[in-house]
């Protein structure tokens, strides 16, 4: 197992935002991570790359435990929001984040850039400021960001919402490409259509796991085929 | 490198913001120069009572557009009392005294500079006491003026710098995704600070260059020494900045921090005489760097002290730099506990 979250739970003040989550995600695989706005997905993420720490638990990532500098070597992240240099062009804001891993050359870096503005269709709008940029450009220079140093896990909080259709199969199919690399990827998202495209799946509700299974698996259990009714089921409300 | 890569990030990122360069660049030039016009060159000549000065030094007073009235002493006194004149300038046993009404700094700052150009052609290097009829103060509260204001906007304007896009960094949580690549904490800080430092350093710079050969501020003491105190200043601004940032949420809130931080710290630099606030309230300002910075550019540009003479201010400065500086370290803990 690459990544484990062992009885891992989460409290913000007083409301308890995840709740014993037992988790494990493997190498070569995308795993996906379902549930309601609210539900706990962008915390649970946050936990594993130790922006924040639990309560209680313990969460590993290959031979590390979080948190741990050298992790951090592995981790390509993704927010939810865009997180970007808005004064910067999108190339700057690529060979400054390259700029921090030490495994990426200067030379090496700018061929990466270049790699990685070219997937996300970015290429001609390089040297603008972020500023100008559309809600998707900034969505897809952010997705080129978590790209750039090739990292083994790659952490994605809510990839393509605001991605065009087409944009968004040319993304998915960059994530199977990297799969085929040996890479394991942990997206979130709250769109059905987007989870079945998951080889496994954790359902979160409430800030538990209903449910983690293999998709076909998940979808064999109900009557209609449906993720839905699996929320259904727990008596919430529609996500 | 990383820490380099990070310093060439923020001088990118802030020249590419015409705000805040003309925040760090434009706007320090022109408070000083709104500053000069109303302290300096104004039309307004003042009317100052005189007796028993020499006839020369009265010449020379007529010289500077001074309109001179003799006047007995104890009438001339009266004078400066009801305001019929604006200054009463006579002599005591040789000594030169000067009885001003000082609730307008920027009137006895007139007559002061008149009286001392008068003087300087006669008896260069020649006392004057000034008494003022309102507080006890040796020191005029306008002879404060000039390089207080030095110190307060230098500071204030690198503050708001460093700490609003500090703040800004939290709420596009571009600090986050920044934390979680295997940066080490001190060198985020470090190249913030030089990376701000840059701009202070710049600013510094410019705007002694400014006061001294444009609008002509006289600096008696060394200019490396007075340009030393101020980039000092102006990086402890980028630390306290970004230090202040940390408990604010929004830039609205690192704007708050303005009448707590930046406004006290002007009460203490120097513009009120700290004999002469109540209750040992004075101490406070030992923990202002401000104060520290006032005190040494009063001692450059007012009486002239070299380098060497103003070490212990400049170590003072670099201890809050120092002190702040690890404290932002282990505030970046906020984002990541390692
Ligand atoms: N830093 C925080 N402080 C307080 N509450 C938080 C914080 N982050 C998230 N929460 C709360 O935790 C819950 C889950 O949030 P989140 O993980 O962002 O959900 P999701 O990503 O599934 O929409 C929400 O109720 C949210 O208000
Ligand atoms: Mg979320």
């Amino acid at each position: 197992m690459l990544i484990e979250f062992k009885d891992v739970s989460k409290s913000f003040k007083k409301q308890q935002v995840l709740k014993e989550i037992n988790l494990q995600m493997k190498e070569d695989e995308i795993f996906g991570i379902i549930g309601p706005s609210g539900a706990g997905k962008t915390t649970l993420i946050r936990l594993l790359i130790g922006a924040i720490s639990a309560d209680e638990g313990k969460i590993r990532l290959s031979d590390y435990q979080v948190p741990d500098l050298k992790a951090l070597n592995i981790l390509g992240y993704m927010p939810q929001n865009d997180a970007l240099y808005n004064d910067l062009s999108g190339e700057d804001n690529l060979l400054f984040f390259g700029g921090m891993y030490q495994q990426l050359k200067k030379a090496e870096l700018k061929h990466r850039v270049k790699e990685v503005l070219e997937l996300v269709e970015l290429s001609e709008d390089a040297v603008k400021k972020v500023i100008h940029y559309s809600g998707g450009m900034k969505k897809r220079l952010s997705l080129a960001v978590a790209l750039l140093h090739s990292p083994q896990v790659l952490i994605l909080d809510e990839p393509t919402v605001g991605i065009d259709p087409l944009l968004r199969k040319k993304i998915w199919d960059e994530f199977y490409e990297l799969k085929k690399q040996g890479k394991t990827i942990i997206v979130t998202t709250h769109v059905m259509d987007e989870a079945i495209k998951c080889d496994r799946l954790a359902l979160l509700y409430n800030g538990s796991i209903i449910a983690c299974d293999e998709v076909e698996a998940l979808l064999n259990r109900t009557k209609n085929h449906s993720i839905e009714e699996l929320f259904l089921a727990q008596g919430g409300k529609q996500v | 490198m990383k820490t380099w890569v990070i310093v060439k990030r923020i001088i990118r990122q802030t020249v590419n913001d015409k705000r805040s360069m003309g925040l760090i660049l434009i706007v320090p030039l022109f408070l000083f120069t709104l500053i000069y016009f109303l302290l300096g060159d104004s039309e307004y000549s003042p009317t100052i009572a005189i007796h028993g000065l020499p006839e020369q030094l009265v010449v020379e007073l007529k010289e500077q557009d001074v309109t001179v009235i003799d006047y007995g002493m104890e009438e001339g006194k009266a004078a400066v009392k009801d305001e019929t004149v604006d200054a009463f300038l006579y002599l005591e046993q040789q000594e030169m005294v000067l009885l001003i009404e000082t609730s307008d700094a920027v009137k006895s700052s007139v007559i002061q500079k008149a009286i001392q150009n008068a003087t300087k052609e006669l008896n260069p290097g020649g006392g004057m006491r000034t008494e003022q009829l309102y507080g006890d103060s040796e020191e005029s509260m306008f002879n404060n003026l000039g390089y207080v204001l030095l110190g307060v906007i230098s500071f204030f304007l690198i503050f708001i710098l460093a700490g609003i896009s500090f703040v800004r960094e939290r709420t596009n949580q571009t600090m986050e995704r920044l934390m979680i690549t295997p940066v080490k904490r001190w060198q985020v800080v470090l190249g913030y600070t030089l990376g701000f430092g840059v701009f202070a350093m710049l600013q510094s710079i410019l705007l002694l260059a400014y006061v001294k050969w444009v609008l002509h501020m006289s600096i008696q003491g060394s200019l490396l020494a007075a340009g030393c105190v101020m980039i000092l200043l102006s990086m402890t601004a980028v630390c306290m900045g970004a230090f202040c940032s940390i408990y604010a949420n929004n830039e609205f809130q690192m704007m708050q921090f303005i009448p707590m931080i930046v406004i006290p710290q002007i009460f203490f630099s120097g513009l009120i005489s700290l004999d002469t606030i109540p209750y040992h309230l004075g101490v406070l300002a030992k923990v202002m760097p401000v104060y520290y910075a006032c005190d040494a550019l009063k001692a450059i540009i007012i009486k002239g002290a070299t380098l060497s003479e103003v070490v212990m201010e400049l170590l003072a400065l670099l201890i809050f730099i120092g002190l702040f500086f690890i404290l932002n370290i282990f505030a970046l803990k906020k984002y990541r506990r390692i």
